[in-house]
């Protein structure tokens, strides 16, 4: 029966290694070390036994002795253990990022949407000032910018800069955030893909409900014959 | 008012972003690529990690290894020298370190002891104070198997506190650990705890006095090995609390 786990943190380990004492042929002495060992933690094992006391870490070629595993273990705790989703709780980051995905998605439309109007007439104002766009003001020139562009480009953008940030945070900062979340490369993935592939893929979809629309119809009118 | 442009381009996003979101769902599920998509994030998050640990400042402390490796000259089975261990600890008590582990199994029952003179040294061990005498030291000896299960995991009742868990299973395999888990500890079939090596150490060490705290550690899932094979199930875990867990027995279902 187990009570519990944490994550190990394997990065100390060819720390921990280079600073092992080895003590020659039943000999021992250990005066080199008493710095270290005053009020330390200190591990005894075979570190070079072979066989199944030995352990790997994934992309990591080399074996090292299970003792070692028992020292990370101890760096881990000492430094503290890095936060993890559990799977109810990774569902709810799952959800709430595609909700999150989704308002901005009908934001940035109906932003860019409201804003196309109102483009058009600093467009014209623009002209006045001969295409000086550091005339308007900043709400003008936000409004501008939006309104200008193609939303579907828009949201291209944000999607592939929300799935960088994600990827940032979770992976790249994971020992500022603390959080391990392996599931955030999949969601920041399609999201890239996603953003890519929208356009390619949308006829090939559209197309998809439409023939299944036609073959909803075609049943219908069927029953009604 | 919306157009209708803007309310068929609304829909599209809505729809395409759905769907890629189940995708990724059903790419993330334990049924398909789960496992080896798991490994390679793994393996990029230790390296990142990696990476970082350098830069940490401070370096955090690192406990002492000591290699006896050659201790035992017979090799193969042969139990590694009590008598030079022994040895060890003495000389270790002159320079008082706050926990000692012997990541060797001493795994006994009361019929069997992996070497005679065992009982004798777990005597000598539990009671290891420094040299002049003003602190206790605690000692921790590895249990690999539960030969000793129902809480004599050291031959007798009174040295169950001695012991320390040194497997570490693989989530999946439950053999090896070539993960990243670590399990806080298992109990006995009569409810004794026998924490794992780093838990134990790291409580044992924070008796002495020491300001640091007993990190909280949370549920993890695992793999169950069988019957659900490679199927991420929720083990029966308890969230472990601060420092009320060093006088309390932290292990509770």
């Amino acid at each position: 029966m187990y009570y519990g786990a944490f994550i190990v943190d394997y990065s100390a380990i060819h720390y921990i290694k280079e600073r092992i004492v080895h003590l020659r042929k039943n000999v021992v002495g250990v005066e080199g070390s008493s710095e270290d060992i005053e009020g330390n933690i200190v591990l005894i094992g075979d570190e070079k036994k072979s066989g199944e006391d030995r352990f790997n870490i994934l992309g990591d070629a080399q074996t090292y002795g299970g003792v070692l595993a028992h020292a990370c273990s101890i760096v881990t705790l000492r430094e503290g253990p890095l936060r993890h989703l559990s799977s109810s709780s990774a569902d709810l980051a799952d959800y709430g990022l595609l909700l999150f995905t989704l308002a901005l998605v009908v934001v940035i439309h109906i932003a860019v949407s409201r804003s196309e109007r109102r483009a058009k007439r600093l467009d014209r104002k623009l002209t006045k000032f001969g295409g000086d766009k550091s005339k308007l003001k900043l709400g003008e020139w936000l409004i501008y910018i939006v309104g200008t562009r193609d939303s579907d480009r828009l949201e291209v953008l944000v999607s592939i800069g929300m799935a960088i940030l994600l990827t940032l945070a979770f992976t790249l900062f994971i020992d500022q955030t603390q959080v391990f979340w392996p599931e955030h490369l999949y969601i920041a993935g399609c999201m890239f893909l996603g953003a890519v592939l929208a356009a390619p893929l949308w006829p090939v979809i559209a197309s998809c409900f439409k023939a299944a629309g036609k073959f909803l119809d075609e049943i219908t009118s069927a029953q009604v014959q | 008012m919306l157009t209708g442009k803007t309310l068929e381009r609304i829909g599209k996003s809505v729809i395409l972003t759905i769907i890629f979101f189940v995708a990724a769902k059903v790419l993330a599920s334990p049924w398909l690529f789960a496992k080896l998509i798991k490994d390679i994030e793994y393996q990029f998050l230790q390296g990142q990690m990696a990476s970082a640990y350098q830069s940490r400042k401070p370096q955090p402390k690192l406990p002492v290894v000591i290699d006896i490796g050659e201790f035992d000259p017979l090799g193969g089975d042969a139990p590694t020298n009590r008598k030079k261990l022994n040895e060890l600890l003495n000389q270790l008590r002159q320079y008082n370190p706050a926990a000692i582990g012997i990541d060797i199994d001493f795994s006994s029952s009361s019929e069997r002891l992996v070497d005679p003179e065992d009982l004798y040294y777990f005597d000598q061990w539990k009671n290891l104070k420094s040299s002049d005498g003003s602190s206790a030291i605690p000692v921790r000896l590895g249990v690999a198997n539960r030969i000793g299960d129902g809480g004599n995991w050291l031959g007798r009742p009174e040295f169950s506190g001695l012991a320390a868990g040194i497997v570490v299973p693989d989530p999946v395999t439950e053999t090896n650990s070539d993960y990243f888990f670590t399990w806080v500890g298992r109990r006995g079939d009569r409810g004794t705890e026998l924490p794992q090596m780093a838990f134990a150490l790291y409580r044992d060490s924070l008796r002495g006095g020491s300001t640091r705290k007993m990190p909280r550690l949370g549920c993890i899932e695992r793999p169950v090995a069988s019957p659900n094979h490679g199927k991420f199930q929720k083990v029966n875990c308890t969230c472990i609390m601060g420092p009320s867990s060093l006088t309390t027995p932290p292990f509770t279902i």
